[in-house]
This record gives structure tokens, C-alpha cells and sequence, in this order.
């Protein structure tokens, strides 16, 4: 096969003489660019035709609940879309949603650039890409099964913490627990986004890890040639360049943590509610609860969580306009095919 | 690097392929969809066509009853252990059934069912209107509902130490709703004299999940208590200090974790995570305990309010007098078309009344092992009945 | 003190403080990557320790036909086969798609409105929730098209959850492969698509891989697409464009819930055999990328 025969020197004769002499080989060359460049336009195309039919079907559906309800769909946070008349907004299902997956990446991100950064630039070059591996593995494990964990394992023995944290920290709000129940296994949306972190770390780590590795050698190399600590050369070196690809990778690990829909349902001891006290059960997410409500929703119930998940691809759509934004403004110099 | 990843995705396929040509895969016998594995030819058994002679009062269906075929049932997850007995029962004897249940809840089996992806549905609760109407679509005849199997729904808590509990439904409906909040409050000691109860806070998890458990629960709170204004469904609006968990286990393992927890989910969540069952006061003024016996008494009270000839739409009695009937029970009933549209195949239908005549016969006798209830034998002979008229 | 005394000390003074910034980073950043592996052996652990056990000849070559919840027997055959068919055929679709119109993201259309908005759709599509992409393929495969509950439903499903996150991470590997390799390339003479891929392509291939890998491992573990489109079957079903089909998180999801411990020990059973195959893939993926490479690791 090509990739595998071919090097660059084998493919200079031949382009050489077809640039001198022009004729059958240009022609062939020439041929074999157009074909290349139809084929991933098409693909393209394809795939953005299937993604529109997709977001252009989930609209549809979502009509006829969001004419039904009653009650305002922005605002309201009780969740009743087949009963009579039927009343439900998403605001609670947001609210939770949002803060589960700035939690997650609050705590994920750090880990994960940290890994990254540890894998290419602190460990060895044979030992590194191993131990960046180690941490894709974490991929491996299916989300039902992070579930159960969490709520076999990751909720009785995160009590201690739960309730230290309520017990020092309670004047701060978010760890305040009003009703004293974090003396017992607490499925609250701080133990969701603890397990949706680690369901993202590998996300992240991963795609940062092989970012990292195209940096040219060079760029490091004259870091440290001026005589830069190692922390520095990745600050003026690495970093900066990587910068793009840091993105999508925090992208993805994003979408994973919107979209998580099993393990959620599994773990979060949920309720339709608003409020800012992180240790306790409560709140609910936009993907549980359609995973949760669907089996048994009617025709109206199915429409508003379809209406819910259109919600969701609101929410993504605001953090990659911010994020691009953000990323413009702090100066483009790369080379960007993303934004 | 794409071809390396080629050949290794098509070796493993192959190898697996191989695997399952090679190896006796199915449990019981040969199936219809195993490519390689024995005959799958169904037996050209049409003798029992009609399927009427009664089964053996032994297990499992007698031979002359068997059928062969394709059949294929969704719904309710709360009768579904029951179903995976009876299936597991008839094809030891009946080798050339295939037989799939999925349970996938009430609703979504009715909605399969009306989409025609699935020959019956289980379900806990009665149709609602459009979904009657969408499934005498599918049927291009009544749908009708047949009570297959029967149980409690149980109130579950976790206190140490305190193995025998009593509540009446007016306390249940106080501490369902958020009203009471701990275990010593005078409400719970009033119908428990002389336990000492401690102050922990009481911990509410219901079903995040819509469920038919959830249906009977309320139905049976709005009977019993003038307290209760949750309404019934399978979905409740429930107060923001209750949490929500995902299915029985959900629920179960929620109460088990946390001290001070109380629910309600079928007999079996309890025995499998060692939660005590509270006895519940019924309309008799009786505190009664959750067993087969206790649900059976309550089913004599159900009255059989048919929607169409055949169909046997029972509405229960939450209020049962009897000192020995537990209040919280219901049947769980088989959602079938009376004549099935001739897109369905003959075979399909008559493995379905083959089937179904086993489980509401000789299929009831496992049901208390399972923690669920036989249908009293003239509703049993009701649904016989109408299981011989499907076509 | 002399201005260059002064000098000099600020300077040693500045260069002590980099290396403390710089050695509590490097210290941070090993903190990091404990944090990280910690719970991969916490989880991994306790659904080995709670699966292992269980494992048994019969477990791994007989399906769960006629075994009911509350008794011990039977297993995952028809689970595995209908994962292994399910995921090779979404992989096999969304792959060559996926890194197609990644290429054209990254490489023709760079700047184009029609690049932009195919790149935003897919950011937006990384998040769309597993049970809405298992949604959509009912409603219009299994209902409209009346092809019914199929494995390739399930895949095509699975398809469109690998499809954004392909396409993302292999878009930015390829833009990542500095400018210079392509330019070199250029001035040789070569042509565009042979720059693409003879230069860029094996440039980026660790990373192809990883994405790819990234994408596969996660649609394996997927439980709720494939509820309404693979539907589950207690029987094998080895053909993948008729009839209902099992799969391994399926089984998973639906023994793990029952109220007895026979069937939540068949569930840890298989989600350790779950586990153990996709590390598998995953190791063994690696191992074949990095034999070919010659000079840059990983």
C-alpha cells in the first residue's frame, strides 16, 4: 500500500520530471488531486447533511410540546409535560446540566493538561507515551459501568468528604448543607461531576498529549537554549502553540460531559430544583432526564424531552461561539482550520 | 496504519464469527437466528392449533402443548421476572419456540406495540385513551388487556435495629409528601406503640424513572387517604426533599446506603438488599404484611371492567376489607391484539396463545418464590378463556 | 551596592524563583497524573474484583436464552457478538467518513464559510446525548424505513456519536502537523493530495489513532442508543441487517438492575469482559501504529 512504500525521496523523481516535462504524468497527478479533493468535499458535504437532517429532526418533533405547554419553557422548573393541561420548562434541567459539565471540566481540565504536559514533557520519550496510554484506558471503561461504580462505590466512600467539606466550608454557600444530609452517602452533583470528570480526563489528556507532540522540537529547543526552566518553555514554547488544539480537546471533553447520559441517571439523586449547595442530592440534568422520563412519556412527553435535548445543543452552541471568541481575541497567529 | 487496522477488526470479527458457528450457544436448544448451530426447520406441530387442552398442573408445559416459533414481548420491568420464568420454562420443553421479552417499562412497551416491533406488551396499568386507540390501530381489532401475573408493592426502610414497622396511609401520605420529617414524630408513634423510634431525619427516594410502580403506589394513596394531593400517574410532582432514583434498584440501593431511607418498590428489591418491609393498614383496619397470600386476598376484591368483549381491564380495590389483604397490590397485565392484522405471522400466534396458556396456568405456581402473587383461579379461568379466543 | 551587583542579583533573584516556579509545577503536574491514574485503578479494580469471579466457560459461549434472572447460567455470546458487529460496522462507516471530511476541514477548506459551518456543526454535535442519537435512528430507520430493530440500527446509531468526535480530534492532528512539513513538501514538487497523504497523514498518525480509538472505546461502553435500535435479544443473533441483537452494555444495564444477585454477578461478569476487550483493542491498536514509525515516538 502507498503510505507504507512511499517516502519523500521515491516520490521526488517522478514529480520532478512530470514538472519539467509535463504530459501523461501531470495529467495523472493532476487527475488523482481532483478526485482526492472531490471525494473529502464530499464527505463533507455528506456530513453536513446528516448532522442538519438530524438538528432539522429533533426541531420538528419538539413543536408540538413546546405549542402545548402551559407554562413558560425558559422559566418554569417542574417537569409535567403529560398531564392536563401540560406544564414543564427546562430551566431546573439547564441549570443542573450546566453546572454538572463547568464542574467536571473545572476539575478535569487541570488533571488532564497535567497528564498531558507529564507525559511529553517531563517522563522519558520511550516511557512517557505509555504512561499517557495509561491514562487513555480510563476511555475504556463503558459509562454504565461508571455508574454503578459511583453509585456502588463513589457515593458511601465520598461521605467523610462530603460532610468535611460541609462542615468547614458550610459558611461558603456552595458546600452549605442546610438540611444535614451529608452525614450520609450524598448523591449530589458534586459526586456526578467527579465521575463525569474522570469520564473526560482521558478525552482531554489524550488529544492535548498528541497535540503536544507536534510542537516542533525546534521551538523547544530555543527555549531552553536561552535558558529557560523547564515550566517556562512550556509556558513561551508549548502552550502557545498548542493553543488551538487545546481547544477542541476541552471541546470534546464537553460534549462528553453534556451528553453523558447513563451514568448520570444512575447516580444523581435527582429532584427538579434549583440551588447552588453542591453536597447535597438534588438537581437534574437535561440527558437523565430524558434517559429517565422517555420509556413511559407520552406523545407530549416524548416532544418536550426531545424539546429539552435541543436545549442542550443551544448550551454548546453559546460555549463554542464564547470559547472561539475568546481564542480570536487572545491573539491568532497560528495557523487555524478550526476557527 | 488504516489497513493494519483493517485486517485486525475483520480477523477479530471472523475469529468470533467462528466462535459462535462452533460452539453449542444458546442455552436452551436451537434457535431461529443461530446461523449455524442445528436444525432451526419450526416443527409443523398444527395438531394444537387451538391450543385449549388445559396444561399439566406440573411446571412446565406438557409437549402436546408446544408450539414453535417467533414471538417477541416488551414492557413492564415489574412483571418481567416472571415473564423470563415462564420463557425459561417453556422452551426447555418446547425446543423450537424463541421467545424474547424486553423490559423496557410499561409505556415503551405499549408504544412498541402500537408501532407493531413487538407481538405483546406487559404492562402495569390500563391503556390511556390514545394509546388504546393507537394499538386497535396496530390491531386493526380491540386491544385488550389479560392479567398475567400479580403483586405487592412494598414499603421499604432502613433503621437499625427496628425490624417490624406499621403505618396507615394517612402517615405515608404525611411522610410521602415531605410533612413528616423525622422517624420519632408522634404521627409514626401512634401507629407504632411502644417502639422506641429514633430522631433521624426521614429520607424519601421515589422513582426518577416514570414507572408503573409509581402508578400503583398513588393510585392506591389517593384510595386510602384523604392527605395524599400528589394526584396518581406514573410520574408525580414530588417535593424537593425526596430524592429521585433510577428503577427499583435505584431506589432500593438508595435506602439500603442511607439510614433513615423509606420507599416503595416490588417484595424482591427488598430481600435482595435485606431492607425490612413495613406492614400497612388496610381499609379492614388491619396493619398486613407484604407476602403472596396477603396480595392474593386483595385481588378477590378487583372488579373486571371490560373495555370490549375479551378484554378483562380489572379495577382494583385499594380498600380492601379483609384482615388479611395487603392493600398495595395489583395485577400486571399482557397487552394483546384479539385478532392479530395477517402480517402476523400464524405460527407467531399461536406459539403467543400457547405461551400465555402455560403462564396463566402451570406458569403461577412460581410466583411466590419470586415475590409475586397467582391470579385467583376464576380470573385465571377468565383469562384462559380469552386467550382462546385470540386469532 | 554598584547598579551591576544590583543587577546581578536581581537576575540570580529571578532565575531562583523560575526554578521554584518551575519546580512546584513539575511537582504539580506529577500530582496531576497520579490524580488521573488513581480512579482509573479504582474503577478498573472494583469491576474486576466484582467480575472476575464470575467468569466461567459456560459465561463466555452461551447466550442468556432461557436463563431468567433469579438463576445462575448462561452469558454473554450473544452479547459479544452483537457488540463486536455493532461497533465494527460503526467504525467502519464513520472512520473513512469521518477522516475524509476531516481532511477537507483542515486542508482545503481552511477559511471557507462552508468549512466554518461544517466545523461548528460538528462542535455542536459532540454533545448531542447517546439516547437522542439511539432517537433519531428509530424514528427514521427502524419506524419510517420499517427496517425494524437491527444491529445495523444500532450501529448506524452508534455512527452518529463517533462521527463529531472523529472528525474534531483528527481535524485538529492534522492541524497540528506544522506548516513547514507541507511546504517542504510543496517545494519538491509534489502534489497536493500526495502532500496530504504521504507528509501529513503518517505526521498525524498517533494522533488518528488516538482519536479513532478515543471514539471506538467510548460507543463500546454505550448503553442507551442501542435501546431503541438494537432492542436486545436473549438469543444469538449473528446477522446484523435483521432482527433484534444483543450487546455487551445492554446486558450490563439490564442484569445490573434485577433484584437477584444471580443475574447483577452476570452484570459485573460481563462489564469486567467489557473492559478487559477494550483495553485489548486499545493496547493492541498502539502496538501496530508504532511498529511502522520510524523516528518519532508515540
Amino acid at each position: 500500500m502507498r503510505f507504507r512504500d512511499s517516502s519523500m525521496t521515491r516520490s521526488e523523481p517522478s514529480a520532478v520530471p512530470a514538472a519539467v516535462s509535463g504530459g501523461r504524468r501531470r495529467h495523472r497527478g493532476a487527475a488523482g488531486d481532483s478526485v482526492f479533493h472531490v471525494a473529502v468535499w464530499a464527505a463533507a458535504c455528506f456530513v453536513l447533511a446528516v448532522l442538519a437532517a438530524i438538528i432539522i429532526f429533533l426541531a420538528w418533533r419538539a413543536v408540538p410540546a413546546l405549542r402545548a405547554d402551559t407554562a413558560n419553557f425558559w422559566t418554569t422548573t417542574r417537569w409535567l409535560p403529560d398531564n392536563t393541561p401540560p406544564a414543564f420548562g427546562v430551566a431546573a434541567l439547564a441549570f443542573g446540566t450546566f453546572l454538572s459539565a463547568a464542574l467536571a471540566l473545572v476539575i478535569a481540565v487541570p488533571v488532564a493538561l497535567g497528564t498531558a504536559l507529564f507525559a511529553t514533557e517531563y517522563a522519558s520519550p520511550r516511557v512517557g507515551p505509555w504512561l499517557g496510554y495509561l491514562v487513555d484506558l480510563l476511555a475504556a471503561v463503558p459509562s454504565v459501568v461508571y455508574g454503578l461504580w459511583g453509585l456502588y462505590w463513589l457515593v458511601p466512600h465520598l461521605t467523610p468528604v462530603q460532610h468535611g467539606l460541609a462542615r468547614t466550608l458550610g459558611f461558603i454557600p456552595l458546600f452549605s448543607d442546610p438540611r444535614g444530609v451529608t452525614a450520609q452517602p450524598s448523591r449530589s452533583i458534586f459526586a456526578v461531576s467527579l465521575i463525569l470528570a474522570v469520564m473526560i480526563i482521558p478525552i482531554i489528556a489524550a488529544v492535548s498529549r498528541e497535540i503536544f507532540l507536534q510542537v516542533e522540537p525546534g521551538l523547544r529547543e530555543a527555549a531552553l537554549g536561552i535558558g529557560a526552566t523547564r515550566w517556562d518553555m512550556i509556558r513561551l514554547a508549548v502552550l502557545p502553540v498548542s493553543r488551538f488544539g487545546l481547544f477542541g480537546a476541552v471541546m470534546l471533553g464537553l460534549g462528553r460531559a453534556l451528553g453523558e447520559t447513563i451514568a448520570v441517571a444512575l447516580v444523581l439523586g435527582s429532584s427538579f430544583s434549583i440551588d447552588f449547595h453542591l453536597l447535597i442530592p438534588g438537581k437534574n440534568t437535561i440527558a437523565a432526564n430524558i434517559a429517565t422520563q422517555f420509556a413511559e412519556a407520552g406523545p407530549t412527553g416524548r416532544s418536550a424531552l426531545i424539546a429539552s435535548g435541543l436545549v442542550l445543543f443551544v448550551m454548546t452552541i453559546v460555549t463554542a461561539l464564547l470559547a472561539r471568541f475568546i481564542i480570536r481575541r487572545s491573539g491568532a497567529q497560528e495557523r487555524s482550520a478550526i476557527v | 496504519m488504516k489497513r493494519t487496522r483493517l485486517t485486525v477488526t475483520s480477523s477479530v470479527l471472523l475469529a468470533v464469527l467462528a466462535l459462535a458457528a462452533c460452539s453449542n450457544s444458546n442455552a436452551a436448544g436451537p434457535s431461529k437466528y443461530a446461523s449455524s448451530t442445528g436444525t432451526s426447520a419450526p416443527a409443523a406441530s398444527s395438531s394444537s392449533g387451538t391450543g385449549t387442552s388445559s396444561s399439566s398442573a406440573a411446571g412446565s408445559p406438557s409437549a402436546d402443548q408446544c408450539q414453535s416459533g417467533n414471538l417477541t414481548g416488551g414492557g413492564s420491568t415489574f412483571q418481567a421476572p416472571m415473564q423470563q420464568k415462564w420463557i425459561s420454562e417453556y422452551i426447555s420443553r418446547c425446543k423450537n419456540a424463541t421467545i424474547n421479552y424486553s423490559s423496557i417499562g410499561s409505556g415503551a412497551g405499549i408504544q412498541q406495540f402500537s408501532a407493531g416491533t413487538v407481538d405483546f406488551a406487559g404492562s402495569d396499568v390500563l391503556m390511556k385513551d390514545d394509546e388504546q386507540a393507537a394499538a386497535d390501530k396496530r390491531c386493526a381489532s380491540p386491544a385488550i388487556h389479560l392479567p398475567i401475573t400479580a403483586g405487592g408493592v412494598g414499603i421499604q426502610y432502613n433503621l437499625p435495629g427496628i425490624t417490624t414497622l406499621r403505618f396507615s396511609p394517612d402517615t405515608l401520605a404525611d411522610i410521602f409528601q415531605g410533612k413528616v420529617t423525622k422517624w420519632n414524630d408522634p404521627e409514626i408513634a401512634a401507629d407504632n406503640p411502644g417502639v422506641s423510634l429514633p430522631a433521624t431525619a426521614i429520607t424519601v427516594f421515589y422513582r426518577s424513572d416514570a414507572s408503573g410502580t409509581t402508578g400503583i403506589f398513588s393510585s392506591f394513596m389517593a384510595a386510602a387517604s384523604k392527605k395524599w394531593t400528589l394526584g396518581t400517574g406514573k410520574t408525580l410532582n414530588w417535593p424537593s426533599t425526596a430524592q429521585g432514583a433510577k428503577g427499583s434498584e435505584g431506589v432500593s440501593a438508595g435506602v439500603a446506603q442511607t439510614v433513615g431511607g423509606i420507599t416503595y418498590a416490588e417484595q424482591a428489591y427488598a430481600l435482595q438488599h435485606k431492607l425490612p418491609l413495613a406492614l400497612v393498614k388496610n381499609a379492614g383496619g388491619q396493619y398486613v404484611a407484604l407476602t403472596s397470600e396477603t396480595v392474593s386476598k386483595a385481588l378477590q376484591g378487583a372488579t373486571i371492567q371490560p373495555r370490549s368483549a375479551h378484554d378483562l381491564s380489572a379495577k382494583m380495590n385499594y380498600l380492601p376489607t379483609d384482615p388479611q389483604a395487603y392493600p398495595i397490590s395489583s395485577v400486571s397485565y399482557v397487552i394483546v391484539c384479539s385478532t392479530y392484522p395477517s402480517s402476523v405471522s400464524k405460527d407467531t400466534v399461536n406459539l403467543l396463545r400457547s405461551y400465555l396458556a402455560y403462564a396463566v396456568t402451570g406458569g403461577q405456581q412460581f410466583a411466590s418464590t419470586l415475590g409475586y402473587a397467582p391470579l385467583p383461579t376464576d380470573l385465571a379461568q377468565k383469562v384462559q378463556a380469552s386467550i382462546d379466543a385470540i386469532s | 551596592m554598584t547598579a551591576s551587583s544590583l543587577l546581578a542579583a536581581s537576575k540570580i533573584q529571578r532565575r531562583t524563583r523560575s526554578r521554584l516556579v518551575s519546580g512546584t509545577m513539575s511537582l504539580l503536574i506529577a500530582g496531576a497524573f497520579l490524580l488521573a491514574a488513581v480512579p482509573l485503578f479504582l474503577v478498573v479494580g472494583y469491576t474486576l474484583s466484582r467480575g472476575v469471579t464470575h467468569f466461567s466457560w459456560i459465561f463466555f459461549s452461551h447466550s442468556l436464552a432461557g436463563v431468567p434472572p433469579s438463576q445462575p447460567g448462561g452469558g454473554i455470546a450473544a452479547a459479544t457478538i452483537g457488540t463486536i458487529e455493532q461497533v465494527g460496522i460503526a467504525t467502519l462507516v464513520s472512520v473513512p467518513l469521518g477522516l475524509a471530511a476531516a481532511i477537507y476541514l483542515a486542508e482545503y477548506g481552511v477559511g471557507t464559510r462552508f468549512a466554518g459551518a461544517v466545523s461548528f456543526l460538528v462542535d455542536v454535535m459532540t454533545g448531542v446525548p447517546s439516547i437522542v442519537a439511539g432517537l433519531f435512528v428509530y424514528a427514521f430507520f427502524v419506524i419510517s424505513l420499517h427496517r425494524g430493530f437491527s444491529g445495523l440500527a444500532a450501529a448506524l446509531a452508534l455512527s452518529i456519536l463517533m462521527l463529531p468526535v472523529v472528525i474534531r480530534s483528527s481535524q485538529d492532528m492534522l492541524a497540528a502537523v506544522p506548516t513547514s512539513l507541507r511546504e517542504a513538501g510543496y517545494a519538491l514538487g509534489l502534489r497536493r493530495w500526495r502532500v496530504i497523504a504521504f507528509i501529513v497523514l503518517p505526521t498525524a498518525r498517533s494522533g488518528l489513532v488516538t482519536g479513532v480509538m478515543l471514539a471506538v472505546a467510548r460507543v463500546c461502553g454505550e448503553t442507551a442508543p442501542l435501546l431503541l435500535t438494537a432492542f436486545d435479544n436473549a438469543y444469538i443473533n449473528t446477522n446484523p441487517l435483521h432482527g433484534q441483537q444483543s450487546a455487551l452494555p445492554l446486558v450490563i444495564f439490564n442484569q445490573a438492575q434485577q433484584a437477584y444477585q444471580p443475574a447483577v454477578d452476570r452484570a459485573w461478569a460481563a462489564a469486567a469482559t467489557l473492559i478487559l476487550a477494550i483495553v485489548t483493542l486499545y493496547i493492541t491498536a498502539r502496538l501496530l501504529a508504532r511498529r511502522r514509525v520510524g523516528g518519532k515516538s508515540g
